[in-house]
């Protein structure tokens, strides 16, 4: 059963995860993997890729990050639902990982989470990198 | 399911994009392939480390889907504990968007050099070999042998009897039939594809 992928929207309704794309100059080669991993979540979920998230990030409970392994240490940060826990993942931040410190904060992406919870609108329907 | 096999045969004509995507499916494919046969075996990590002679956390390791440094030795290892054989495979990357959308659990799953209904003495297979593998309650051997279905590493059981040749790499290989370069790849151009070798 696939699964509804949705990324968090800033304030003026922007897309954050492609936001975060774009400022990062992602190469293409790091937008092929992070969309593989994409692709993977969105038809399988979480629990048939062994390590395909990592998570619960520590002092953050409902925030998982994703591991790519590319040009850059790409770890973009989502969580499960949060409306239909089962069904659908929603991509809150993009981080990047240096000496293993995630930039920004993780503690971010807990925040966009709470929005989230609190105005349903405040997410759109995932886009590819 | 049907937007991501749209972008994705737009996305994948791009030579480094498509490098990245497809190296990131192979390591994926590997590590979700050996946790769900080792499942299927009902094994655990660590009866499958001392099988092939490591650690459990070795086990752990290589069934990472972000591992990228197994070896065919260690690969062709856990084969022999699984009963089955190991299969690399070059492939044209307009096949890797079916491969996507076909990724799963029962996909993936192999039966054991006993159970393999390609080896059996039975009329049933008969009508397997020659086509009917729908009704072969096998989803993931059916995959392997449908043509075009395939992955750029498998690790499949089904050696098939008009296949043999004697080379030592195994059979099916050399039944491929020649694959289209990176721009003849029809796969990506929007029109229908299928890969006429045997599997």
């Amino acid at each position: 059963m696939p699964f509804e992928l949705y990324d968090f929207a800033d304030n003026k309704g922007r897309n954050v995860m492609t936001l975060w794309a774009k400022e990062e100059a992602l190469s293409k080669r790091d937008r092929g993997q992070l969309n593989q991993k994409m692709d993977m979540l969105q038809i399988n979920g979480m629990t048939l890729h062994p390590h395909l998230l990592a998570g619960p990030i520590n002092k953050q409970k409902h925030i998982y990050k994703l591991v790519i392994h590319g040009d850059r240490m790409l770890r973009p940060m989502l969580c499960r639902g949060p409306f239909r826990m089962d069904a659908e993942f929603t991509l809150l931040l993009g981080a990047i990982e240096i000496n293993f410190k995630l930039n920004p904060d993780p503690s971010a992406a807990t925040t966009h989470r709470e929005i989230l919870l609190g105005n349903r609108e405040r997410r759109i329907t995932h886009e590819r990198y | 399911m049907r937007d991501i096999e749209n972008a994705l045969r737009t996305e994948l004509r791009d030579p480094e994009y498509s490098e990245g995507y497809a190296e990131s499916f192979l390591n994926a494919y590997v590590a979700t392939q050996i946790k769900v046969i080792r499942e299927q075996r009902k094994m655990t990590q660590a009866e499958l480390a001392s099988a092939i002679g490591t650690t459990q956390a070795g086990i752990s390791r290589i069934e990472n889907v972000n591992y990228s440094s197994w070896s065919t030795r260690t690969l062709v290892k856990l084969a022999r504990v699984f009963g089955v054989r190991l299969k690399i495979s070059f492939e044209p990357f307009g096949t890797l968007p079916d491969e996507v959308l076909q990724f799963n659990r029962k996909a993936l799953e192999r039966v054991k050099r006993e159970e393999d209904p390609g080896l059996a003495d039975d009329p049933k297979i008969s009508e397997y070999q020659s086509g009917l593998a729908p009704f072969v309650p096998a989803a993931g051997l059916w995959n392997a042998l449908s043509g075009g279905k395939t992955v750029p590493f498998l690790v499949v059981n089904n050696p098939r009897s008009e296949d043999k040749d004697d080379s030592s790499e195994g059979r099916v290989l050399q039944q491929l039939q020649p694959r289209p370069s990176f721009h003849d790849d029809l796969g990506m151009g929007g029109r229908e594809y299928a890969i006429s070798g045997r599997y």
